[in-house]
């Protein structure tokens, strides 16, 4: 299933294609007095289809890479190219739409909008990925199913479930649009310990039928031994060993 | 899909938005209220006489001779020698006149001298005549007539014989009681001045004076009333007339023709134009109410962006959910405009049935009890453009909180800290 596998590499895609994530020269700070630079990354590639754990400790700048990744935050120099499409070359309309339709994230906590309902948290999803969802309940449900939820809770709003039933509510709403990437921030820290291995075994089974590329952030390394890439940020990311000053 | 979740946010922070809403509505009603009761006074004010050509009295102020003539407020200062009036209703360039003769009164209501030529000439609102409720026009010499309202607040039936008394007040002393008369009609209400006065013939008014002196009865003095005979009792003069005319072109010249009389001092005035010039003098008010009415909106807007902008603060990570999940910027932005709308067209609708209800439940009360008659709320180009202003308004103070959401959205990250 990876790219480096022998069936893949008989496809004549393009190289850049088969990155999922590829960024070069990057170089980001944030405007400020300091401007001293959060991230400098020369280079960094996550392949199409792997499943990548990213650690380091808070403060490495790993919301900033993720805000970068997702198209939020914009680098100063140096390119990040998302399944192939550089982000610096989008519009932020046109970046939000991107996000929309390619990428998943779900976030440690507060991930839905509580005054909405479940499928309406889902629907609005739908609504940016810009898919043609005449069945969203149908797909909806389905997604349900394979993460063990009730399908009686589509109808309550998001803020009357537990936090455990959120976190997959947050996983349906980041897979309905069947995105190619799916980041994923610290999922499991508001969870006890039973709930974040069903958590985890849930994510992965899900992520591994539907394909994504995962990108799965935490310092809880006790989770490493479910991915096949670990990622130190501190490794990559050079902007601590050299005084990068604008 | 931005008014949905609007909607649904709104609903999520129902006490707060409630107040909001209330305080939107109340300063609507207060805002249509003023408005739409400034129209109704204007309305009926200018409705109080219609089809005169000109009022003619003794050389005064225009709007005194309005006041007293139309309004029967205050009092002239000289009258009018009843040579005069016949010359000048005798020109050929005037269709009909109506004699004005006043000074007394029944019971806090004026008392009017005049002519059949009232009944059939004058014309308020639009254009419209006089009409009796009961009864016909006087035609005996100690006949009256009756106006709506003097007939409701005390109680008079057709036939009842009344007294009338001599100057004005609520409590006269000096009462023509040796000549009382006797009701034969009863005008319908027309929301004008017409419904707070009697009217007597000219004769009638110059009889109850025959035995008095210069404001005094004379003692001893008593004449018998059927002794009286119309065609003997010419009044020396009177108080104002108001004049038809032939044609609606020689107004300017029969005006300056009786502006100038030679044999004393007149003034004829136009009364549309002495209206508006009354309506003018109060515009001071009219304003005053009305930059109140703007105000109190423009303070219950503002807090209704004070509102959404404290909301903006507790929306932090809504505004992250939403932004992770592809909403660009503006949606946001245009989901706080959307709710600040929402709130604020709710307000406009409950002020609008508020008001409209409120209007039916009062109308009633306020004609019976002080002779205002207000018509039904309806949507007006005003009404409409004001509706107008204030969804502009509330778009534009929209923006310090949908604005403020924006920005968050811009630079907050995706992961907002709880």
């Amino acid at each position: 299933m990876y790219p480096d596998s022998p069936e893949n590499a008989t496809l004549t895609v393009p190289e850049a294609k088969l990155d999922a994530v590829k960024i070069n020269n990057l170089y980001f700070f944030y405007p400020g007095k300091a401007r001293t630079a959060v991230l400098v990354i020369p280079e960094w590639r996550i392949a199409r289809g792997a499943r990548v754990f990213l650690k380091g400790p808070s403060g490495s700048g790993k919301s900033t890479l993720l805000n970068l990744l997702a198209g939020i935050l914009v680098a100063n120099k140096g390119n990040i190219e998302i399944l192939g499409q550089n982000l610096g070359a989008l519009s932020s309309r046109a970046r939000d739409r991107f996000r929309a339709a390619h990428i998943g994230m779900v976030f440690q906590q507060f991930n839905l909008i509580h005054y909405l309902s479940v499928l309406d948290n889902i629907r609005l999803a739908a609504h940016f990925g810009k898919k043609d969802m005449v069945d969203l309940t149908v797909t909806a449900k389905q997604l349900f199913d394979a993460l063990g939820l009730d399908n009686m809770l589509i109808t309550k709003k998001a803020g009357e479930l537990s936090v455990g039933q959120q976190q997959r509510v947050a996983i349906a709403r980041a897979l309905i649009n069947s995105p190619e990437l799916l980041i994923v921030d610290e999922p499991t820290s508001a969870l006890d310990s039973d709930t974040r291995d069903a958590f985890m075994k849930i994510l992965l089974e899900i992520s591994q039928k539907q394909g994504n590329t995962l990108i799965f952030v935490s310092h809880d390394t006790a989770l490493t031994h479910h991915f096949n890439h670990i990622v130190n940020l501190a490794e990559i990311n050079q902007a601590g060993a050299v005084e990068y000053v604008c | 899909m931005f008014v949905n979740v609007a909607w649904h946010s709104l609903l999520n922070r129902k006490y707060s938005v409630l107040l909001a809403l209330i305080s939107v509505a109340i300063s609507t009603f207060v805002l249509l209220g003023v408005e739409h009761i400034r129209h109704e006074a204007k309305e009926s004010f200018s409705n109080t006489v219609s089809g005169v050509d000109l009022i003619v009295g003794a050389r005064t102020g225009p709007l005194n001779l309005l006041l007293y003539s139309v309004f029967r407020m205050g009092n002239a200062t000289n009258n009018i020698a009843w040579e005069s009036y016949r010359e000048l209703a005798a020109d050929a360039k005037v269709a009909w006149t109506i004699p004005i003769s006043l000074g007394d009164s029944h019971r806090g209501y004026r008392v009017m001298g005049t002519t059949q030529d009232y009944f059939a000439h004058f014309r308020f609102g639009q254009n419209t005549p006089l009409t009796f409720a009961e009864g016909r026009p006087s035609a005996q010499l100690f006949d009256v007539v009756i106006g709506a309202e003097v007939a409701r607040k005390l109680d008079y039936r057709l036939h009842d014989h009344i007294i009338l008394a001599h100057g004005l007040g609520q409590a006269s002393f000096s009462l023509h009681d040796d000549k009382p008369f006797q009701i034969v009609g009863i005008l319908r209400a027309t929301g004008t001045p017409v419904d707070q006065a009697l009217y007597v013939s000219l004769q009638g008014m110059e009889a109850i004076h025959l035995n008095w002196k210069d404001g005094v009865k004379i003692p001893g003095r008593q004449m018998a009333a059927h002794a009286l005979e119309a065609d003997k009792l010419t009044p020396k003069s009177i108080t104002a007339f108001m004049v038809g005319l032939k044609s609606k072109m020689a107004t300017f010249h029969v005006q300056r023709q009786i502006n100038h009389y030679q044999r004393e001092p007149l003034l004829a005035i136009l009364p549309g134009i002495a209206l508006t010039e009354l309506w003018q003098m109060m515009s001071v008010m009219e304003n005053t109410l009305r930059l109140i009415s703007i105000l109190v909106l423009f303070s219950s807007l503002l807090g209704l962006s004070t509102m959404l902008l404290s909301s903006i603060r507790e929306r932090q990570r809504e505004i992250a959910v939403m932004r992770a999940i592809g909403a660009s910027p503006l949606f946001i932005f245009l989901v706080i405009q959307t709710e600040a709308l929402l709130i604020s067209l709710s307000g406009i609708i409950i002020a609008i049935c508020a008001l409209a209800a409120g209007i039916l439940f009062t109308q009633a009360l306020l004609a019976e009890n002080y002779g205002v008659f207000i018509s039904h709320f309806s949507m007006n180009s005003q009404i409409l453009g004001i509706l107008g202003i204030i969804i502009a308004s509330t778009l534009v103070l929209a923006l310090i909180p949908s604005l403020s959401a924006y920005r968050m959205s811009l630079h907050q990250g995706l992961a907002a800290r709880s």
